[in-house]
Order: structure tokens, then sequence, then C-alpha cells
């Protein structure tokens, strides 16, 4: 069943296409999630909303561009709703660990390194937190490209369909990115 | 070739996009200078941490479809647009909460207002109380009666 065929049928609420649809595009709908969050719960909850998503707003959707793409949209859209929304949730956390209300160790970096599916070493997790939080601070557009780029190795030109801009952009964010990410290392790793 | 240029060009020489000419140059730089072969190993190994990660896929079909008919079954799906009505359901506590306030505020003027002026009503007769009324002292009566006992 080609993708236009399994959008019609997702219109007419063919519980089967779910599946079929499910079952085609979970890899990637996931990936792009764990690749933006780098957690795995949290990448799988995400994940189950963009399909469902998806399934609410099918209707919407026109054939105009590859079904691939609006998964993509839909799930760096959550993707980068959920980081915001602990961002907030952390910063909360730092006001009332500032007055002493709290008392845990609820810092970010503590849930971070928590949080990444390290393959056990110290080393590692330590490599990954730095890389993480020099990936946080770059601007949303640059993470965003730099990420698809190199994680779910997505081309130029289905990156800028994705995002909505010219692949000359695209070029511009992941090359402003990489030389961000490159100051932040140098700068941890000289200091 | 200086340290600085090495640092500018980490990111290319890790990923090996530079021209092959400054590939080998950086490389013959990395022989001879131990901090900066130290900053390329570090800095490749962190920028590269996630890139042979395996990722283990989770099956999401069951999870979606058991979301999808407890979303079916919840009873807010049976009201349309319920964002529209909890909207609607708090500016209406809000008009609410702001009529009582007004209600309150202009009654406590009120009884204040009727205070006030009773004050004012029985400073007013007292003023006059105390203009009209005779001091003892006033009268011839009182005055010879006050040197009566003074003698």
């Amino acid at each position: 069943m080609t993708d236009p065929e399994l959008v019609q049928n997702l219109i007419k609420k063919d519980e089967n296409s779910y599946k079929i649809l499910i079952d085609r595009y979970q890899a990637l709908v996931y990936k792009a999630c764990y690749n933006m969050l780098k957690n795995s719960q949290d990448a799988e909850d995400i994940a189950q909303e963009v399909f469902l998503e998806l399934f609410e707003s099918i209707a919407m959707f026109r054939n105009e561009s590859k079904l691939s793409t609006w998964l993509y949209r839909i799930a760096i859209n959550k993707s980068l709703n959920h980081l915001r929304k602990n961002k907030w949730k952390s910063m909360v956390n730092s006001i009332e660990n500032f007055f002493g209300a709290n008392n845990k160790n609820s810092n970010l970096e503590i849930e971070d390194e928590n949080a990444l599916n390290a393959p056990g070493s110290l080393e590692y997790s330590e490599r990954a937190l730095v890389l993480k939080n020099a990936l946080d601070q770059l601007p949303e557009n640059q993470r965003i490209a730099f990420t698809l780029c190199k994680y779910d190795e997505l081309s130029y030109q289905e990156i800028s369909e994705v995002m909505n801009l010219s692949v000359s952009s695209i070029e511009s964010l992941i090359h402003r990115a990489k030389t961000g990410l490159q100051k932040k290392l140098v700068n941890y790793y000289k200091n | 070739m200086k340290c600085r240029y090495v640092e500018n060009n980490l990111i290319g020489y890790i990923e090996k996009t530079l021209p092959p000419q400054v590939l080998t140059e950086i490389d013959n730089h990395l022989e001879n200078c131990a901090g900066c072969n130290a900053l390329v190993r570090n800095i490749k190994d962190t920028y590269t941490i996630f890139d042979g990660e395996t990722i283990k896929y989770p099956n999401l079909y069951g999870a979606i479809n058991a979301r999808m008919s407890h979303k079916h079954s919840s009873v807010i799906n049976f009201i349309p647009n319920h964002r529209i009505i909890y909207r609607m359901a708090a500016s209406v506590i809000v008009i609410i909460g702001m009529s009582i306030g007004v209600f309150i505020g202009s009654k406590y003027s009120s009884s204040v207002t009727t205070s006030t002026s009773n004050t004012s009503a029985l400073t007013q007769s007292d003023e006059k109380d105390y203009y009209t009324s005779e001091h003892p002292m006033d009268s011839e009566a009182g005055l010879a009666q006050f040197y009566s006992n003074e003698n």
C-alpha cells in the first residue's frame, strides 16, 4: 500500500491502516524524538503523541509533501514543546532550591545524567552530558537542522522540506551550529 | 601553523571535510603539540559520542491503541471544542468574582458613608449644645455663689 492510499484509508478510519502506518513509521518517529530529547521514556511518550496527532489531523493532509516529512515536522514540534516545558519546570525547581523549599538534588544535570542511555561508563555519561548541554545552548533552528542532519541522517533537501526553509539556509544553519558547538566544546575542554 | 587555527577547524578536521592539504598540516601540527593533540582527542570523543548509538525501538502500536480507546471512552471527548468551553467557564468565573467584589465594595462603602454622616450629625449637635448651654459662671447668681465659696 502506497502512502497516498494509506492516507485515504486513514481518512476513512480503517483500523488496519493505523497498524500499517505505525509499523512503517514508528522507527522514524521514535528516532527523531529520541535524537531531540536523548531520553528513551520521553521519546516513547512523544512518539505516541505524534501518531495520535497525525490520526486527528489526517484529513488536513493534502499529499503536497511526503508523509514522512509531515511526521518529522510533528515529531520536532512536539519534542521542542516538551523541552520547553521541561526547561520551565527546571527553572521553577531551581527557584525552589534557591529559596530552600526543595532540598532534593533535582538539578537538571543529574536528571539528564540519569536520563541518558549510557552504555555504562562514567566517562561516556560525562561526555554525553557535555555534548547534550552544548546542543541545548544552540539556537532552536540550528539545533533542529544539526540534529536532523547528523543523527537522523537526512539530506539538506529533506531538512529544507521539514523546516520549510531553502537549502542554502539549511547549509548556513548547520555551519553555524557546528561552529557554535566547536566553540562551546573548546571552551569546556580548555578551562 | 598556530594552535588557534587548529581550534577553529576542529569539527572540519574530525569530520574530514577540510581540504586534504589542510588535514595534513593539522596532522603535522598535532604530532608536535601535546596540548592540541589532547584537545582534539577529547572533542572528537565527545562530538562523536552519539554517532554509533544503538537505539532500542519500542513497539508503539499497543500503547497508541490503548491511548486511542481511552481517548474515545473519555467523557471530555463527547464535549465539542472543550478548550473553548474551559475558556468560557473561566471567563464566567472571573466575571462572577468581579461582580461579587463590586457588590461587596459598594455595600461596604455605603455603610461607611452612613456611619460618617451619623458621626458628623452628632458632632454638629454636640457643637450646638456646647455653644448654647450656659456655664454656671455666666450668670450673676453663679458668680455670687463662686465668690461666697471663695471667702
